[in-house]
């Protein structure tokens, strides 16, 4: 048996507003497992994905590594999970690539000249050594969306969890993105709605659909099935 | 680059490209408060400061036109505003001119006032702009942040110079999707719309602001602003900063 690192049990939230975003999803993620969860336009991802590390809800019904997160485990709970946004841009706020990178070492103070090491591995891991003192302003797309990568990486994560990786890049970008994740391996939630990318890099997937958990199973399995598909807009 | 007017000569290897930016800082920063304080008649001091400003943008080999053609930008405004000192009151110690147009009058002293502004903010400006065109802009910020400048100061300068161009391309884009249906601005109505984009680009600002607070919490942020770390200040940049404030306490106090 090997270790559960993420544990979702009977998650419902609703937005300020009354909108119920998840509604009683429960799901695993075994240590070293890639899993893809896919489902349509506000099916409720994103939302789940903002629980992974307690940036909504802190109440108990996520566990990471067996965890529970609450309110005085957070900075704990977000070293772990490693959180790539679908927009980089949004992500890379920092004046420079290095300090973008950075940013989440010296949040959990370590010291400098470890932080500078941590950037280094980082980068050079994404692909990108020698952007220490650019600007992401000046990146194209695809180097964005690998900075952003590493901004993560350099907290040394066990958990990475990953909105939209394909939308907006062109074919070849997203073959090399697809590529990248299978090099960095560890455990992976990738959210999309890009079905071939799923099953080029996920043995598991869930479909998520009106905040509820449709169907959970092996990506061929699923993938197969067509009527669930289209029943869940997915085709 | 399209948007590089605000680094595009900082990262060119020069001598003064080199100093350490909290050098430059005080060096700069320093001349714009001694020239600032001079008396109105000091013109050979005001001729040194023109000479340390000439020499270090020779040094710095920033094309003589990009810095002139910064100054143009901003000397305007202070023209703007400078021009109706003369105007203001005919004093009683250096007597006035009538002009002879109603009861318009040109005082004296008021010239004077309107010439040492000119001369002085057009120091300023050529300080500045070689301040910030030898330095890249996150090295100025580091450089700052080193200097005790809050770190809210610092944080909020970054995002805006990271998010500047940005919004500026939102914009663009923006106006393109108005234009591309048939807006033409000519009509006094046809103001409506430009309203309307400043809402909008308002809105998606504030959730882009929700998104980048949210990135940052992820990653272990907690409100408490960490700063971009050290450089070290070297024998060259004391060396500077030593003759750059000699010099200008020189044309100060002898000149």
């Amino acid at each position: 048996m090997s270790k559960k690192l993420l544990e979702i049990n009977d998650l419902t939230y609703s937005y300020p507003d009354g909108t119920r975003a998840l509604d009683g999803v429960s799901l695993m993620i075994d240590e070293g497992e890639r899993v893809g969860i896919i489902g349509p336009n506000g099916a409720g991802k994103s939302t789940l994905l903002l629980h992974l590390n307690g940036i909504l809800g802190q109440n108990g019904c996520v566990r990471i590594s067996g965890m529970e997160i609450n309110r005085s485990n957070l900075k704990d709970v977000r070293r772990k999970v490693g959180m790539i946004f679908q927009n980089p841009d949004d992500q890379l706020f920092c004046p420079t690539v290095f300090d973008d990178v950075a940013f989440g070492p010296r949040n959990l103070r370590i010291p400098e000249d470890e932080v500078a090491r941590r950037v280094r591995q980082s980068l050079e891991a994404v692909g990108l050594m020698g952007f220490e003192e650019r600007s992401a302003f000046h990146l194209s797309f695809g180097q964005k969306k690998r900075v952003a990568i590493a901004t993560v990486l350099s907290m040394e994560p066990e958990l990475l969890a990953i909105d939209e990786l394909s939308s907006n890049l062109d074919p070849g970008t997203r073959r090399s993105m697809i590529q990248l994740l299978k090099e960095l391996g560890g455990t992976q939630i990738i959210v999309s709605h890009d079905l071939d990318l799923v099953s080029q890099l996920c043995q598991r997937v869930i479909i998520l659909n009106n905040g509820q958990k449709i169907a959970e199973g092996e990506t061929r399995e699923i993938l197969r099935n067509q009527e669930l598909l289209k029943a869940n807009d997915l085709l | 680059m399209k948007h590089d007017f605000l680094d595009k000569y900082s990262s060119l290897n020069s001598p003064i490209h080199r100093l350490d930016a909290r050098a430059k800082i005080i060096a700069f920063i320093g001349m714009i408060i001694f020239c600032v304080s001079s008396p109105p008649n000091a013109y050979l001091a005001f001729l040194g400061y023109a000479l340390f400003l000439l020499i270090a943008a020779a040094l710095s080999r920033v094309p003589p036109t990009h810095i002139l053609k910064s100054s143009l930008v901003v000397i305007p405004f202070v023209i703007l505003v400078a021009v109706f000192i003369p105007f203001l009151k005919p004093d009683h110690i250096g007597g006035g001119y009538s002009l002879g147009i109603g009861k318009l009058t040109v005082s004296r002293s008021g010239l004077v006032v309107f010439e040492n502004i000119l001369i002085k903010s057009y120091l300023a400006i050529i300080s500045v702009i070689l301040l910030s065109s030898t330095t890249p802009f996150p090295k100025l910020l580091r450089g700052f942040e080193q200097l005790k400048v809050p770190k809210l100061v610092i944080m909020l300068a970054s995002f805006a110079y990271r998010y500047l161009f940005l919004l500026i391309e939102e914009i663009e884009r923006m106006e393109r999707a108005r234009d591309a249906r048939a807006y033409r601005g000519r009509w006094l109505w046809q103001a409506k719309v430009i309203g309307q984009m400043i809402g909008s680009l308002f809105l998606r600002s504030y959730e882009r602001g929700e998104r980048v607070y949210v990135a940052m919490a992820s990653r272990g942020f907690t409100g408490e602003i960490v700063g971009f770390g050290k450089t070290k200040f070297q024998a060259k940049d004391v060396l500077f900063l030593f003759f750059a404030l000699l010099f200008f306490t020189f044309l100060r106090i002898e000149v």
